[in-house]
């Protein structure tokens, strides 16, 4: 009864600060609902992600305006043409962003091509961005297309020229074997993994299942400051050390204050859940109960913190200023931001040092692989192990210096 | 000298909090730090990591069949070539290779399928070939299904200039003629070599390095993000003053309201200014980044000065005591902030709304106006968004100072 007496005052006191609503709820919410509107995705609910590139079409051939088209199927770019004024600055607009990149197809490219002599197109584009690369690719993988047919063509000539089984048929030009390409004899079929192996493209990452966890990770950690500030303030005045000359056991006034941050921190994070699954469609609900332990883990990680925070902060401007040093540092290293995949090799090995790292994998695998309980069983371990860590330095040092 | 005074009280109170050194200074750098970390590589670009490819090959070619196709394909897929991007374990059976993906442990798995031979001898319509990926890894996904479908139309080439040479010719050479158009495309001289393609040229003006260019537009933004925090704080000193008891204290001796305000003011402006010079300074001595010629950092920084602290001014405006200073700061800069592009700084293809929104907040103008800072341009490109930033701090300040004199003109709470 005592550690829930203790653990009740603690919330009282945390929930009748206005600022509680502003830090637990209205903060992540708005970054949550700002990532997932910002980040391009493939997936459902999101805009037009694909590259832009400008196009500068001096030949005006059929076989340009297909690769125009093959561009445009390719889902990967976005061809524009581009106006005589904007031709006149193409280096400024791919420096500045404006467009991805800028493909210049020279005149005459078609007939070099169906001569069998095909003319290279020019794109300028900065291939040390992703965007970059990404549109390089893109151009590359549709011109290949066109050099292939070229090729076939000039084989199906070149094997056919001299023989009479040929009965004066013309061989195949670079359009008619485009055209046989809409029927490959060999094609690919791509699917996700996960639950019922959902085509490719057709269900891929969503807008927030990024943002929507990697904001949850980020403010169970910000909205620590409140709950740790309440026992940073019970040490100044020396409450703790008083409420320690009582009968009650030193563990239970320290357990009631766990409880508490524990307490806060859950209904932050099931709020915001809740708020995912049903206004964002992220599916924490693919797996509940993989769903429910790693909440649970990642909340009694967040309240030890929250301990360590309280126990060793001297004042209520060290705990923000601590707090806003251990969100940035442990969200940006543990994946909350971006998905660690697209980070280097380096920083990945870094990043598993961190707690936030697990929780962003457990939640991923989840989300993403509809994993269940037993592939998110390590990262739930490896966060109690972080919180049974974190707990027994708070502790200790609550238990040597309470004040 | 009493604004001196005054303003030099100021600085040294907030350059002893530690809080503020942390948000002024620590947060800052500790940010462009982490992303400069998060994708720096040797090259200076970003890295890929290799993706392991399960591949199954379930492929049983026909008797007598000139080529198992699905061995091409794996021998395409190992190439040395390819080794940093796609590691290829051969699995037994389509199961076992999507049960690796599913664990987590290989980012795509290949399914020959059995009639992968014959579909490319003409003697099925087609086969298909399937590439499962993981879901939580897209990007090796897109690095894996490019491969494979780059290595799959190799093989559709051999395999339509057989198709096509068939439908040119009859008889009993037609099958031979068929091989050797095959053969011709399999043969043919590598890419490049019989000219065509893409040439990539990179623009003019561009800087070697995307992993510095986003270290300069991360930090860039940072410090426009903590400045506006510096200059809210700053002007909430005179709330906290108040609450104190020191300001009506002060207008107890014969300094005058204005000297007050304009002590303040100067205290924050130089608070601004040295915190923009330290970040300038250390991010250009930590993450080696060229802030641009001498004279437009100097305007951008004269311009952000004033944005930031005619927005602090009119923000106090909006406050009553300094605990709901914390809160309401927090909110508005963080909203102003991420709509400004400042936590966007880095992305490409933002939606046009995002972009468009950002010109209607201070922290998007002294972005437009750093952006071109960092690109090396001059003052007369910078003209327009130094010109707004500047105004939109003076249109603040306009409506901002004369609340306050009404406000703290007597010292105590009116």
């Amino acid at each position: 009864m005592k550690l829930l007496a203790i653990a009740g005052k603690d919330l009282r006191q945390v929930l009748r600060d206005r600022r509680a609503f502003i830090f637990l709820l209205l903060m992540p919410l708005a970054f949550t609902l700002f990532f997932g509107l910002a980040i391009p995705t493939t997936g459902a609910g999101s805009h037009d992600a694909r590259l832009q590139l400008g196009l500068l079409d001096a030949d005006g051939s059929a076989l340009s305006t297909q690769l125009r088209r093959a561009l445009a199927d390719s889902g990967g770019v976005r061809p524009e043409p581009l106006d005589a004024v904007q031709a006149g600055y193409v280096d400024d607009l791919v420096r500045r962003g404006d467009y991805a990149g800028v493909l210049r197809i020279p005149a005459g490219w078609g007939a070099a091509l169906a001569g069998g002599a095909p003319e290279p197109v020019t794109l300028v584009v900065d291939r040390s961005t992703p965007a970059g690369l990404a549109t390089a690719q893109a151009v590359d993988a549709a011109v290949e297309r066109f050099l292939g047919a070229q090729r076939v063509a000039n084989a199906v000539a070149g094997a056919t020229s001299n023989s009479a089984a040929a009965g004066g048929r013309p061989a195949p030009d670079v359009a008619a074997v485009l055209d046989a390409w809409r029927a490959p004899p060999l094609t690919l079929a791509t699917h996700l993994a996960g639950a019922g192996e959902t085509p490719a493209g057709a269900a891929a990452e969503g807008p927030y299942d990024q943002a929507s966890p990697g904001m949850i990770v980020q403010f169970a950690i910000y909205g620590l400051i409140l709950s740790a500030m309440v026992l940073v303030i019970e040490r100044k005045q020396r409450a703790l050390a008083r409420l320690a000359t009582t009968p009650t056991p030193r563990a239970v006034i320290l357990a009631g204050h766990a409880l508490a941050m524990l307490a806060v921190v859950l209904a932050q994070v099931l709020v915001l859940e809740a708020f995912g699954q049903w206004a964002l469609g992220v599916n924490y609900l693919a797996s509940p109960v993989a769903t429910a332990a790693l909440t649970l883990a990642l909340c009694v990680w967040a309240s030890s913190l929250g301990m360590l925070l309280g126990a060793f902060a001297r004042s209520e401007e060290q705990v923000v200023a601590w707090s806003l040093v251990a969100m940035f540092v442990l969200s940006g290293l543990g994946g909350a931001w971006f998905p660690l995949e697209v980070t280097s090799a380096t920083f990945r090995r870094f990043a598993h040092a961190m707690p936030t790292a697990w929780a962003m994998d457990g939640f991923r695998n989840v989300l993403l692989r509809g994993a269940g309980l037993a592939q998110t069983l390590q990262p739930v371990l490896v966060l109690l192990a972080f919180a049974a860590a974190f707990l027994v330095l708070a502790v200790g040092r609550l238990a040597r210096r309470p004040d | 000298m009493k604004l001196l005074a005054l303003a030099w009280k100021d600085l040294r109170r907030q350059f002893r909090s530690g809080l503020l050194l942390v948000m002024m200074l620590g947060a800052p750098l500790l940010l462009t730090g982490l992303l400069d970390l998060a994708f720096s590589s040797p090259a200076g670009t970003p890295e890929i990591a290799t993706v392991t490819l399960a591949v199954a090959d379930l492929e049983t070619p026909p008797a007598g069949a000139p080529v198992a196709a699905g061995r091409t394909l794996v021998a395409a897929l190992s190439t040395p070539a390819l080794a940093p991007l796609l590691k290829v374990v051969p699995v037994d059976g389509a199961d076992a290779a999507r049960a690796m993906v599913a664990r987590g442990g290989a980012g795509a798995a290949l399914v020959i399928p059995a009639d992968f031979t014959a579909a490319m001898l003409g003697e099925v319509p087609s086969a298909s070939a399937a590439l499962t990926t993981d879901p939580a890894r897209p990007l090796g996904a897109g690095v894996a299904q490019d491969i494979v479908r780059r290595a799959l139309d190799s093989l559709s080439e051999s395999a339509l200039a057989a198709r096509l040479t068939l439908q040119r010719v009859d008889g009993p050479a037609a099958g031979s003629l068929a091989t050797q158009a095959a053969m011709r495309v399999a043969l043919s001289a590598p890419r490049g070599a019989t000219g065509g393609g893409v040439v990539v040229e990179g623009p003019e003006g561009s800087s070697p390095s995307f992993v510095a260019r986003m270290a300069a537009q991360v930090m860039g933004a940072m410090m426009i993000f903590f400045v506006f925090f510096t200059g809210a704080y700053g002007a909430s000193s005179l709330l906290r003053e108040q609450e104190e008891g020191t300001l009506p204290r002060l207008y107890t001796t014969p300094t005058g309201a204005a000297t007050v305000l304009a002590g303040k003011f100067l205290g924050t402006a130089v608070t601004l200014a040295v915190q923009i010079a330290v970040l300038v300074s250390a991010s250009a001595l930590i993450f080696g980044i060229r802030w641009g010629h001498p004279l437009p950092a100097l305007l951008a920084s004269a311009a952000l000065i004033v944005a930031a602290s005619g927005f602090g001014v009119l923000l106090l405006a909006f406050v009553r005591t300094s605990r709901q200073t914390g809160p309401m700061f927090g909110v508005v800069l963080t909203v102003t902030g991420m709509v400004g592009g400042l936590m966007t700084s880095t992305f490409t293809n933002l939606p046009a709304g995002l972009a468009l929104a950002s010109r209607f907040t201070p922290q998007g103008w002294a972005m437009a106006a750093w952006r071109l800072c960092l690109d090396g341009r001059g003052v007369s490109a910078m003209a327009v968004p130094l010109a707004v930033t500047a105004a939109i701090g003076v249109a603040c300040l306009a409506v901002g100072v004369p609340l306050m004199r009404r406000r703290f003109a007597q010292g105590v709470p009116s």
